[in-house]
């Protein structure tokens, strides 16, 4: 196995070495080193005007993917006003001396780390493949985040690991199904079709809520001090709704309904790349994932709640001294991060038939991608979310390649978790707890 | 209460109080297998594993075999958790470790039963040193993660392709035809009772042994508090590697008999399930305490057996339907379980053994208040006899029982009332089911009572709060 890995790395180097001809790969080494590049060119601006290395690592990171290449970087380095920015007034920009931060050479360590396997990949497949393979990773890396998306942000604020962030996002699926199977007449036109489709996500996102609202006010909130039991009861409370869907729906996969809205593949990607197919559903998926972390990260960064939810993460009892009812902050957050798991599990059930254990493959990489982000980061999650997902398609890709199976994709993840913790404890964008 | 106790009970008292429960248990475990043959009127000694099948005494011993493997299990991973203080998720690693090692060395490398013990419990040193450094440096949630994440990667390893050749994937490795290794533990299954119940009653003694040893007390220590145990001039990591290694070499050991009785190894000895069951187990037992693991076991697994495995279930519906609903348990164990482990997770965190300790003492105040300090202060003759038991000299025992008060049962059961509600909610149905020797019947009747007893206390809560009962003054 080993010597297999070896002679695949080996063969990769000798192959970049001598076959440079091939635009594909030197395409790719070009990408990755503008991510690099831009990424430290935008987060040191970031770092003077808003001390959020990471928002602007992913933003180089977004605009080398993009395909901006060097100069566009520069150009949304020049481009970004002080003032849209915000929360900086003019007098302390001019003190404010740059930090070289360390979080930003981990940034850039795990975009290097993705690049180096862009590059294997596009140097051993067929363009064609190259895209689908990555654009599966993408909406992979999406999909987690929306389960990881509650577990970081409720860790950070009340402490609380929350094991049934994936039974959420279960029960999403299911509720989705359901909607869906209901509204059988609607689903005759084409814009009935899309309005059961968006009725079946917003009831998802409510039922997700509502449980989020109860499962905080009946269990977490009764167990705050005792924080170890708060993890075990979490536990029980996936065990019971895992249950519960097995006794109501069965254990098998449910495939009756197709609740895919967004069907068939793009025919504009088909026309750019000859040969690639990607089914709109991956970029519907991706879109949702993409929508989800900008306008949490503004929910975090440009409202009041989402101030008093980042000075909770720092100090509760202080933001409770100011005056504020904290307990009901956390009631809210619980309740955010279940929505969000719950969409998650909308959207994927579309993709993938619902079953019980839907929620449970997805949380084990979502705990990954959270640790590997640092408990408590949410732009670390947001990255590291696409890093692994991207990580894990080709890691399933060669798999399946060599060994026709694709168990290593979230194995590959597991391991990049075990490596990040035997070298940084607290996740690579995570401070000490 | 032992510390405040004037003089010390006579010994032998003092160790039939301290080992007795243990004693008859211990002959119960001895007996069981005859007791079943008898009772089943079945032959236990002589047969091979083919004729388990229509021998339900044998099937019945399959089920206390497995108990003592669980129970193992358990109090290896009560080791790690409740005494060690660290959150591992990681359990079944080791357990499938031992199934595991001992499939592919007696089958592919025809050891012996023995070497293949031993390596295997190497095996599970080398993987309990990893976890042992991940220990020194990773904490709390995140070491949590970090054994989940190294139990997920072995899980998944076992079923891929790639290890096809050694593991056989998710059909897994079987002792089957000439592959079957010539021992009598996998042929005659009263000699694996006895090991497992032995390898048991052992692993029983030793946590205890060790947790009442100086080596112990640091354990605990380093539980409660790991900076002031380390300022104290303790060595922190090397107890904690002790924890992890003995948790780590006992989970082997139980997945060793495991391999034995089940036969076969399958990647769901390496599943978060056979992390989740030890966790479960120790948590409705009692966490940190060392009976808790055993008597977690015993309801879980013997709960399963009777409610959920169609061959040996015994129907619940007997007494119920006259009461509720008809309760059909069968199919929905593991929802049920779900259910009862957060409540007691809510509302008895400490598990069974927390609840009967405070229970028992409860009970033992009550003893003395209105049975025996009203006896002790008219018959001096008694408080010399009853020394031996209680451990205070007579003149002591008089004098503290002139000293409490002298309140009557009735007044105490008009200023407790919820205290009496829960007693007859729990005495009663035991009492019913003694008489009528059938759990069947204290289940039904603690239900029944349940229905009524709820909606009384929730009245009196009532009463209570908005003064209609007041409890100050006796009638």
């Amino acid at each position: 196995m080993w010597d297999d890995i070896v002679e695949v790395i080996i063969g990769n180097l000798l192959y970049i070495a001598e076959e440079y001809t091939d635009p594909l790969p030197l395409l790719v080494m070009y990408y990755g080193l503008t991510t690099v590049i831009g990424g430290l060119i935008i987060s040191r601006r970031f770092v003077t005007l808003r001390r959020d290395p990471m928002a602007g690592s992913f933003i180089g990171f977004g605009a080398a993917l993009l395909g901006f290449g060097i100069p566009g970087i520069y150009a949304v380095h020049q481009l970004t006003p002080e003032k849209a920015l915000g929360l900086v007034d003019e007098a302390s920009t001019e003190d404010v001396q740059f930090r070289f931060d360390t979080n930003v050479l981990w940034g850039m360590g795990a975009f290097g780390f993705l690049w180096i396997l862009l590059t294997i990949l596009a140097a051993n497949t067929e363009p064609s493949r190259f895209l689908v393979v990555v654009s599966g990773g993408v909406y992979r890396g999406m999909l987690i985040f929306l389960v990881a998306a509650g577990l970081s942000i409720i860790f950070g604020l009340m402490d609380v690991l929350n094991f049934a962030q994936g039974s959420l996002f279960m029960v999403g699926a299911y509720v989705a199904w359901e909607v869906y199977g209901e509204l059988g007449d609607w689903r005759e036109t084409s814009l009935g079709l899309a309005a059961a489709f968006l009725i079946a996500l917003i009831a998802a996102t409510v039922v997700g809520t509502i449980l989020g609202l109860i499962m905080e006010v009946l269990f977490i909130r009764p167990t705050y001090s005792r924080p170890f039991f708060q993890v075990v009861l979490t536990f029980g409370l996936a065990l019971i709704l895992r249950e519960y869907a097995i006794s109501r729906y069965g254990p098998a996969a449910l495939f009756n309904v197709d609740l895919r809205f967004p069907d068939g593949s793009s025919t504009i990607l088909t026309g750019l790349f000859p040969g690639t197919s990607i089914q709109n559903y991956w970029i519907f998926m991706s879109v949702i994932g993409f929508i989800m972390i900008f306008g949490v990260q503004y929910l975090l960064q440009n409202t009041r709640i989402g101030i008093i939810i980042r000075a909770g993460v720092q100090d509760s009892d202080m933001v409770e001294a100011l005056g504020i009812n904290v307990r009901l902050i956390f009631t809210l957050v619980f309740a955010l991060g279940a929505a969000i798991a719950a969409l998650g599990g909308a959207v994927a059930s579309g993709f993938l038939a619902p079953n019980p254990d839907i929620g449970d493959q997805f949380l084990l990489q979502a705990i990954a991608v959270v640790i590997v982000g640092g408990l408590g980061s949410y732009s670390g999650t947001a990255v590291s979310s696409i890093v692994l997902g991207i990580t894990g398609a080709i890691a399933s890709h060669f798999a399946l390649v060599e060994y026709s199976s694709d168990a290593l994709g979230s194995t590959s993840i597991l391991i990049i978790l075990l490596i990040v913790l035997y070298i940084k404890p607290t996740g690579l964008f995570g401070r000490a707890h | 209460m032992r510390e405040n106790r004037l003089h010390r009970r006579h010994p032998l008292v003092q160790f039939l109080l301290d080992n007795g429960i243990y004693i008859i248990i211990a002959i119960v475990m001895w007996r069981l297998p005859f007791w079943l043959g008898e009772y089943f009127d079945k032959p236990i000694t002589e047969l091979g594993p083919r004729d388990v099948r229509g021998n339900v005494a044998l099937s019945w011993m399959a089920v206390a075999i497995e108990l003592y493997i669980v129970a193992i299990l358990a109090m290896s991973y009560n080791l790690i958790l409740g005494f060690g203080g660290l959150l591992s998720f990681g359990h079944a690693l080791f357990f499938g470790t031992g199934v595991y090692a001992i499939l592919i060395l007696m089958t592919q490398y025809s050891h012996s039963l023995m070497l293949s013990t031993g390596m295997a419990l190497g095996l599970s040193v080398v993987l309990g040193f990893m976890v042992v450094l991940a220990a020194y440096r990773i904490k709390g949630v995140y070491f949590a993660m970090f054994t989940l994440a190294l139990a997920q990667v072995f899980y998944e390893l076992s079923r891929v392709n790639l290890t096809r050749e050694i593991t056989n994937g998710d059909d897994g490795i079987r002792f089957i035809g000439d592959n079957t290794p010539e021992i009598g533990l996998t042929v005659n299954r009263l000699d694996l009772y006895y090991l497992c119940a032995i390898v048991m009653a052992l692993t029983f003694v030793f946590i205890r042994r060790l947790m009442n040893s100086p080596a112990g007390k640091v354990i605990l220590a380093i539980r409660d508090n790991e900076e002031r145990t380390q300022t104290m001039g303790y060595n922190v990591a090397r107890y904690k590697a002790l924890v992890i290694l003995l948790g780590s070499l006992l989970g082997t050991l139980s997945g060793v008999l495991h391999a034995l009785s089940s036969k076969g190894a399958e990647p769901g000895s390496l599943s978060v399930a056979r992390t989740v069951d030890p966790l479960i187990m120790t948590i409705i037992g009692g966490l940190g305490t060392n009976p808790g693991p055993v008597i977690g076991a015993a309801l879980l697994h013997l709960g399963e057996v009777f409610l959920s495995k169609p061959d040996l279930h015994v129907d619940l519906n007997f007494l119920v339907y006259r009461y509720t609903a008809v309760v059909d348990t069968r199919s929905e164990w593991a929802l049920a379980l779900g259910i009862v482990f957060v409540i007691i997770v809510m509302v008895i965190p400490y598990g069974v053994v927390g609840q009967v300790n405070k229970i028992w003492i409860q009970v033992r105040r009550w003893l003395r208040k209105f049975f025996y300090d009203p006896l002790i202060r008219q018959n001096e003759k008694l408080a010399t006899w009853m020394e031996p038991f209680t451990g205070e000299p007579p003149q002591v025992a008089i004098a503290l029982a002139q000293l409490s008060s002298t309140e009557s049962v009735s007044q105490w059961v008009f200023k407790n009332p919820h205290a009496v509600l829960t007693s007859i909610l729990v005495v009663v149905p035991v009492i019913v089911g003694f008489l009528q020797f059938d759990w069947r019947a204290t289940a039904s009747t603690f239900l029944f009572l349940l229905v009524i007893i709820v909606p009384l206390r929730l009245i009196l809560w009532g009463a209570q709060k908005f003064g209609f009962w007041d409890t100050t003054t006796a009638p």
